[in-house]
């Protein structure tokens, strides 16, 4: 008896329609950014993560100006936004992390200046900030759905090319390979995956599901497209733990992912010690 | 010095060669030309220019004067017809590649779309990997190998891409005396099967011996040619100035002053 109420709890909620939503961004939240993880570990390239997720405010403010969909307003902003770091880490003379740090900075800063500017925008920013995965609608889903379509076929066509360039950038440049364009391709996608996460995750948050399932599984698995699965696997467990401590406990669903993420990383790393512990 | 040959059996034709680099000028008047199936030591002080010479033979910095034509083509023309095994420093080791991946590179273009591999392109990694014996190690991790069974990896990844020229940058880094033994060997096969191959090394010991030309570089082409007969007390001063003292003390005296002292 106790066993069917437990399953209960898991599948009662999704009864209701905006729980069947929520569901679906999660899984595609959790399945999208640790593929992209798997690359953003091993580039070092975690901080820009976080700035293309925090430089997206002032689109995001703009679009709720304008009346857009939040997500399709932060779309060109955020892709703009990769670019140009891209152009900066080539070019700076001040040291990447600076020049990406300058820019994400005062583009957070600008969109909470144009927050109390418009005071009129209904906008909550916690939710904006931390996420609100229960407040996704029928539109939100669809984005979400033909970006994730989009970032998983294109890591899928270029899956050599980015392992080449990551792995051994001057032998692809040497073996004709166009390496500055196919940075800037993973960096539009990485943009994409991370303002379609924005919704669930929130802005200060989608480093974590970016970047901790796909630690966790890079701890346990042997081969880069092994470490890719199971970092999906991580992610999909985290973002629906997240989703459940939204709607059982009224958490805010970015940090119930986070932490989640964060959990599961932990267990990894544990028994990873006690195995090689015990051999 | 320079040995005139008919141009269709040079690979690499250097005439007064010049690269700046920044206002550096990192090449200085470098001629030198390398006939197909040999194994050409380049050897210099860090910062001597050899990597800069390797980059431009591959095209990635462009010549200020003079010309380096590889069969007869232009450096940037001849893109993806010369292997290229780059120092061990320059490969971001966080990526967790096998052997098979590896080698895979070497037949990567801008259209060879997906994950997936032919069947065709499944046997030439095998038999690349085979070459440089290392079949029986194709799903091990190269990251997880010695020093030297990296270089081989790589060389396999030279022999996929189907290239017979092929760079070795510093390949003896980090590699102990019986591995670079083995490398040797290994390298001496694929030049007696037609590929042409330059080497940079800091290791004088293995030049005498194993390799058919030396090219001495310090900014400018200090010698060229048969390393028993270039590599004179005067060419060493020149190229590491007073340190050469070690050189001389160490290489030459073990090898009974058979550089032509």
């Amino acid at each position: 008896m106790d066993i069917i109420m437990g399953f209960e709890y898991l599948y009662e909620p999704f009864s209701y329609g905006f729980m069947f939503r929520s569901l679906m961004v999660a899984i595609l939240v959790g399945l999208m950014l640790p593929l992209l993880g798997a690359y953003v570990i091993n580039r070092n390239l975690g901080f820009m993560g976080d700035a293309i997720a925090h430089a997206s405010l002032p689109a995001l403010v703009v679009g709720l100006l304008i009346g857009v969909n939040i997500v399709i307003a932060a779309i060109p902003a955020a892709i703009i936004i990769a670019l140009m770091i891209g152009y900066l880490i080539s070019r700076s003379k001040i040291g990447e992390d600076t020049a990406i740090g300058i820019i994400f900075s005062s583009l957070f800063a600008l969109g909470f200046i144009l927050l109390s500017i418009f005071k009129e925008v209904a906008l909550d920013v916690e939710d904006l900030l931390f996420g609100q995965i229960l407040g996704v609608s029928n539109l939100d889903v669809s984005i979400t759905l033909i970006l994730s379509v989009i970032v998983i076929i294109t890591l899928l066509i270029f899956y050599k090319q980015f392992l080449f360039v990551s792995f051994d950038p001057t032998g692809a440049k040497v073996a004709g390979l166009r390496v500055k364009l196919l940075d800037n391709i993973f960096l539009v996608v990485l943009s994409l995956a991370i303002i379609a996460s924005l919704q669930s995750v929130g802005i200060i948050l989608v480093l974590s599901m970016l970047i901790t399932p796909a630690a966790a599984a890079k701890l346990l698995m042997k081969s880069f497209h092994g470490a890719m699965i199971v970092g999906s696997v991580f992610g999909i467990i985290a973002s629906m733990s997240g989703l459940y401590l939204s709607y059982y406990l009224d958490f805010p669903s970015g940090p119930s992912m986070a932490l989640a993420a964060t959990l599961i990383f932990l267990i990894v790393l544990i028994l990873r010690r006690t195995i090689s512990y015990n051999n | 010095m320079l040995q005139k040959t008919s141009n269709n059996v040079c690979q690499i034709v250097s005439e007064g060669c010049c690269v700046e680099l920044g206002n550096e000028l990192v090449l200085d008047d470098v001629s030198f030309e390398i006939k197909k199936g040999t194994l050409v030591g380049v050897v210099g002080p860090n910062g001597g220019g050899k990597t800069t010479l390797f980059n431009t033979i591959l095209g990635l910095v462009s010549i200020t004067h003079g010309s380096m034509k590889i069969k007869g083509l232009n450096p940037d023309q001849a893109k993806g017809m010369i292997g290229y095994v780059p120092q061990r420093e320059k490969l971001n080791w966080k990526f967790p590649v096998t052997a098979r991946q590896v080698v895979q590179m070497g037949i990567t273009s801008n259209t060879s779309f997906l994950p997936f591999l032919s069947k065709k392109d499944q046997q030439l990694i095998e038999e690349s990997l085979n070459k440089v014996e290392l079949l029986n190690r194709i799903d091990d991790r190269v990251d997880e190998m010695s020093g030297g069974q990296r270089q081989r990896v790589f060389l396999a990844r030279t022999l996929a891409q189907g290239a017979e020229i092929l760079l070795l940058d510093e390949a003896f880094s980090g590699v102990d005396i019986g591995s670079q033994e083995k490398l040797l060997d290994i390298l001496k096969i694929l030049k007696d099967d037609g590929n042409t191959i330059l080497m940079a090394t800091h290791d004088l010991n293995t030049i005498g011996e194993r390799f058919d030309e030396v090219l001495c570089l310090n900014r400018h082409c200090c010698a060229f040619g048969d390393p028993l007969k270039v590599l004179t007390p005067d060419v060493l001063v020149e190229l590491y100035g007073s340190h050469s003292s070690m050189f001389k003390d160490h290489t030459l005296g073990k090898h009974g002053h058979n550089y032509g002292v």
